[in-house]
């Protein structure tokens, strides 16, 4: 009997043995799909240029000011708020001015379920889902959700959200990690809309150059670099600039912390230096771009009825190109006056737009106005001062003639120490 | 030797003693007395010709079938790559969109004997692999019905029902051939042991003895081994666990009835025995390039969730593929059980029902369920056959012994000759002859390819390509032809999709299946991929042929027969912003996607 007992305490202890090496390895196989090591705080990419002749100090605040995020109630648009938190960043703050939000105003109405149902009422199905274990964004569901995947957390990131930071669905409280980490589970590098995800991934994850994602492939920065530029184009959203920008964003965040390899930096600097040469070669005269900016030049001066020709897709299409250049390496710039036509086409153009037009296109105005204050190295929410705020309702009050877009071309074409004659 | 023998008995003896032999004759009679070199056991009666006549035919059919255009040539693809780079793949070397996807290479011995193959004697050697790991399989399986039955009847009614059972799975090239044949020498360990068992029961004391010194050690040496060489040869060594398992089981079971007392069930030496094997078998399987991942990785392979879009990992339906034979072993084990007198033993009790459960559960377990089944019944078929079957009937399959007096029936003598033997070996010659693995032996020509490769085969498909290759980057290609083009196709070629389908990341494999389906959006789905050429199964893929046909963005420039190839047009502005437009809308995979007849094939 004691050999029995021998017996099956030997193999009791040989089965556990089994056991636990399969648990052990099990878990260490499912620890690789386990999430990154985020970064509490998100990088921040800042402008390098200050070149007048893509718009100059005067253009700018006229433009800024006119491109201030407008507050409508229950009409607010959410991909309004989250493009203008991105343009404005949390500084925007236009005194007791209930018209406009400030910059934390529009962080909470994002992250704060609460704020977001005093503004649309406790009936609206909320902006924030609660997908334990984490948060997700109602996304392209009409003008209370957000309009690309993954773009309003972007937009919180790039105006540096930590991941701290406190989140309150209808059903609990919770942090801003919970969103990120959210994204990153449900993150797959084939699908339709990405550039936001890995947009927010550089901003949050440097050191750490890979992931597993939960479809089981490894991930690194540089398979993300070689899906954005897999596509011809201009595909994907926004005529496939937002592509562009992620790979700049990128480049920049490599030159922070290294997250790419030398041989995938170097094809990114060539995929854009050929987006950039397409842009050159495809300017309009008059200095805009439409939704045919890698194959052909726009061929009216003035907008076309045909989709992706209209006004506000040419606002789109150039806007869109400055704000990436603006990030870029220098060596991928265009020549200093296609900056400048754009710069001044953006410029004229936004300001001929009548109040209904600046709402209608608010979203595509965003990329545009932030792109010009980039080119400035500004803040938006530093330039438009109170003193600026007063000039502009007298203004509005006597209405003046504004300086000619011609004019305001030629004095931006001045040269100065960033715009040699030679680049002209 | 006498007449039994006749001058036929000279089997296996050389010419110089023939000579010898000769000079010694009796000139008076002139008559060659032959002196038979060869046991008795090898003269052969014709029940045994019987035998040899069912093994033939079945070699012959197992050597005539076509390669498929399935993942065989994945396979063969992967067994070249480990041979050229002396290697295992970490990643899948032809499927592009699998990048970073983790390979763990379960059939990679399977794959190197493939590319060996292929490599020696080109495809038709594949061809003779597959018909020669076949028919030992069922060999194996034969052998193990006739040591549980010891009757030819019963023995072939087994390897019947193995045939009828497994048929769904009989035409399938691929390193399950191998998992089949190691479950199937498995099997044969414990039949001879029970066998043995059954010997040392009814024979005496000193009989018992020689049996027992006979064979005793070979499981121990045999269960290990085996495990270990299948535990690379294929994933489906969990199979070969599970049949361990249930012997264990079984036996710990049976004991416990009987003692009422599990410390005391663990002194019997049966159950013992079978858990000393299954910690080998466990042990053995540890044996490989991936250690205990491998183990893990199989278990966890089978929830894959884009195998559960395909055929054979789906449930077993009764109208589907395997449903009506599974159907009929059911009905005949019902009714086999009713009848039987034989005791029902605990293991086949688990092992029937484990391996029920996995056919019902996925359909390509049918080989394993099959083998299961006639394994577990043959023990009560021996005993209906026993009892019902006509004493006069049963006389044709225990022939007579050499030394026994002839008896004529139906014209043909009824026991033992080496007339018997050479008869076989001449039908084993005419088989051979027949068959392709004989062709270069007796001159022939190889077969042609329209006999080598089934009519799925894409073969004008492949030699156009080869002329004209696709544009550099992705071509979408229907995934059971994915393999195929990679082997067969022009050098580089980059599909969208292979049979290899469970290393595709989910969202690339339900793109594949909306495209597939040609459902709204395929284009811009191609175009998320830039995928710059597009291969169509135009009878399998007629909804998304009769798309592309109409497609203002594609351009066809090959078709016959089977296939259209079509090459992505330049864009311009009007087709960009149509799908730069569409590219923020989804494409789902719609029902017909999902159930795409021709999604039937995965690797492994």
């Amino acid at each position: 009997m004691l050999t029995n007992r021998l017996f099956l305490m030997v193999h009791a202890v040989l089965l556990c043995v089994v056991v636990a090496a399969g648990a052990y390895r099990a878990q260490a196989l499912t620890a690789t799909r386990a999430l990154p090591t985020l970064r509490d705080e998100p990088l921040t990419v800042e402008p390098t240029y200050d070149y007048n002749v893509v718009i100059t100090d005067e253009q700018l605040d006229r433009v800024l000011t006119k491109l201030r995020p407008r507050f409508e109630s229950e009409k607010t648009k959410i991909n309004h708020v989250d493009h203008a938190l991105r343009f404005w960043t949390l500084g925007a703050d236009f005194g007791d001015d209930p018209a406009y939000f400030s910059g934390y105003g529009m962080r909470r109405l994002l992250l704060n379920h609460g704020e977001f149902a005093k503004v649309y009422g406790e009936d609206e199905p909320p902006l924030l889902l609660d997908d334990r274990p984490g948060v997700s964004v109602r996304t392209q569901q009409g003008n209370r959700t957000s309009s690309h995947v993954d773009h309003t957390m972007a937009c919180l990131a790039e105006v540096g959200t930590p991941l701290d930071h406190p989140v309150v669905l209808p059903t609990r409280e919770t942090t801003f990690r919970e969103l990120v980490e959210q994204s990153l589970r449900e993150f797959s590098i084939n699908q339709i809309e990405y550039e936001w995800s890995a947009l927010t991934y550089a901003l949050f994850l440097p050191p750490e150059r890979s992931w597993t994602t939960t479809e089981g492939q490894q991930m690194t920065f540089d398979l993300v670099a070689q899906r954005i530029m897999r596509e011809r184009l201009p595909r994907g959203v926004c005529f496939g600039n937002h592509r562009l920008h992620t790979l700049v964003m990128f480049l920049r965040i490599d030159d922070q912390i290294s997250i790419l390899e030398p041989a995938t930096r170097e094809e990114i600097m060539e995929f854009l230096a050929n987006a950039t040469q397409l842009l050159v070669q495809h300017q309009h005269p008059e200095g805009f771009w439409n939704d045919g900016w890698p194959l052909q030049t726009p061929e009216s001066p003035t907008p076309t009825e045909r989709e992706g020709d209209r006004i506000a897709e040419r606002i789109l299409a150039t806007g869109h190109a400055l704000e990436w250049w603006s990030l870029a390496p220098e060596e991928l710039h265009p020549p200093r006056h296609v900056l400048a036509a754009a710069g001044q086409w953006l410029v004229r153009t936004i300001d001929e737009l009548s109040e209904q037009e600046t709402l209608d296109y608010y979203t595509y105005l965003t990329h545009a106005g932030r792109a010009l204050s980039l080119w400035r190295s500004r803040n938006p929410a530093q330039v438009v001062t109170a003193e600026i705020l007063a000039a502009a309702a007298e203004q509005t009050a006597t209405p003046a003639a504004v300086e000619s877009p011609a004019a305001q071309s030629d004095a931006s074409l001045a040269p100065s120490a960033n715009n040699p004659p030679s680049e002209r | 030797m006498g007449q039994t023998g006749g001058h036929w008995g000279k089997i296996g003896m050389a010419s110089t003693e023939l000579e010898e032999e000769q000079q010694i004759e009796s000139p008076a009679t002139n008559e060659i007395v032959l002196e038979p070199k060869l046991g008795p056991e090898w003269a052969l009666a014709p029940i045994h010709l019987g035998v040899v006549a069912v093994f033939g035919v079945l070699f012959m059919t197992f050597n005539y079938m076509p390669l498929r255009a399935t993942d065989l040539w994945g396979h063969v693809a992967y067994g070249q790559w480990i041979l050229e780079h002396r290697a295992l793949p970490t990643a899948d070397p032809v499927l592009p969109l699998a990048e970073g996807m983790r390979v763990v290479d379960s059939a990679w011995l399977s794959q190197v004997i493939f590319a060996a193959a292929e490599q020696a004697g080109g495809p038709e050697a594949l061809s003779t692999l597959f018909a020669l790991v076949s028919i030992a399989s069922l060999a194996v399986m034969t052998r193990v019905f006739w040591l549980q039955s010891h009757r030819i009847g019963v023995m072939l009614l087994g390897l019947l029902g193995i045939l009828i059972v497994g048929l769904s799975r009989l035409g399938t090239i691929r390193p399950e051939n191998f998992g089949v044949l190691c479950f199937a020498l498995l099997l044969w360990v414990f039949a001879s042991e029970q066998n043995r068992a059954r010997a040392n029961a009814t024979n005496s004391d000193d009989d018992r003895g020689d049996a027992k010194s006979r064979g005793t050690w070979l499981p121990w040496i045999a269960v290990p081994v085996l495990m270990a060489v299948w535990a690379n040869l294929h994933g489906s060594f969990v199979c070969g666990l599970a049949l361990l398992f249930c012997m264990f089981a079984g036996a710990l079971i049976d004991s416990l009835w009987h003692t009422r007392d599990f410390v005391r069930s663990l002194a019997d030496k049966a159950v013992r025995r079978r858990l000393y094997l299954l910690e080998l078998g466990v042990a053995a399987t540890l044996l490989n390039p991936y250690g205990l991942d491998l183990l893990l990785y199989t278990l966890w392979f089978a929830n894959n969730e884009n195998l559960k879009d395909v055929l054979e990992w789906r449930p077993l339906t009764i109208l589907g593929v395997g449903g009506r034979e599974f159907a009929l072993s059911w009905v005949v084990l019902l009714v086999v059980l009713r009848h039987s007198r034989q005791r029902v033993r605990a293991a086949d009790v688990l092992l029937l029902g484990l391996f029920t459960l996995a056919a019902i559960t996925g359909v390509r377990m049918m080989s394993w369920y099959a083998m299961s089944f006639v394994y577990v019944i043959v023990p009560h078929l021996t005993d209906l056959w026993n009892r019902f079957v006509p004493a006069r009937w049963r006389e044709w399959e225990v022939p007579l012994e050499l030394d026994e007096a002839p008896q004529e029936q139906f014209g043909m003598r009824r026991g033992r000759t080496f007339n018997y033997t050479l008869i076989g070996l001449l039908l084993v010659w005419i088989v051979f002859a027949l068959s392709p693995i004989g062709r270069p032996v007796v001159g022939d020509e190889p077969r042609q390819p329209q006999l080598l490769y089934d009519n799925d085969t894409p073969h004008e498909l492949t030699a156009y390509l080869r002329e004209n290759p696709t544009p550099a980057g992705l071509t979408f290609c229907p995934q059971w032809w994915g393999d195929w083009l990679v082997w067969d196709g022009p050098e580089g070629l980059r599909p969208f999709m292979t049979t290899n389908l469970h290393l595709a990341p989910r969202q690339v494999w339900r793109d594949y299946q909306a495209v597939s389906a040609g459902v709204s959006g395929w284009t811009n789905a191609l175009d998320r991929y830039n995928t710059k050429a597009m291969i169509v199964d135009k009878d399998k893929q007629a909804t998304l042929a009769r798309s592309a046909r109409r497609s203002s963005a594609w351009e066809i420039v090959h078709e016959d027969e089977m296939a259209l190839v079509l090459v992505r047009r330049e864009p311009t502005v009007a087709t960009a912003s149509e799908s730069a437009a569409d590219a923020a809308e989804p494409t789902e995979p719609s029902d017909d996607a999902a159930a795409d007849p021709a999604a039937a094939e995965s690797s492994n």
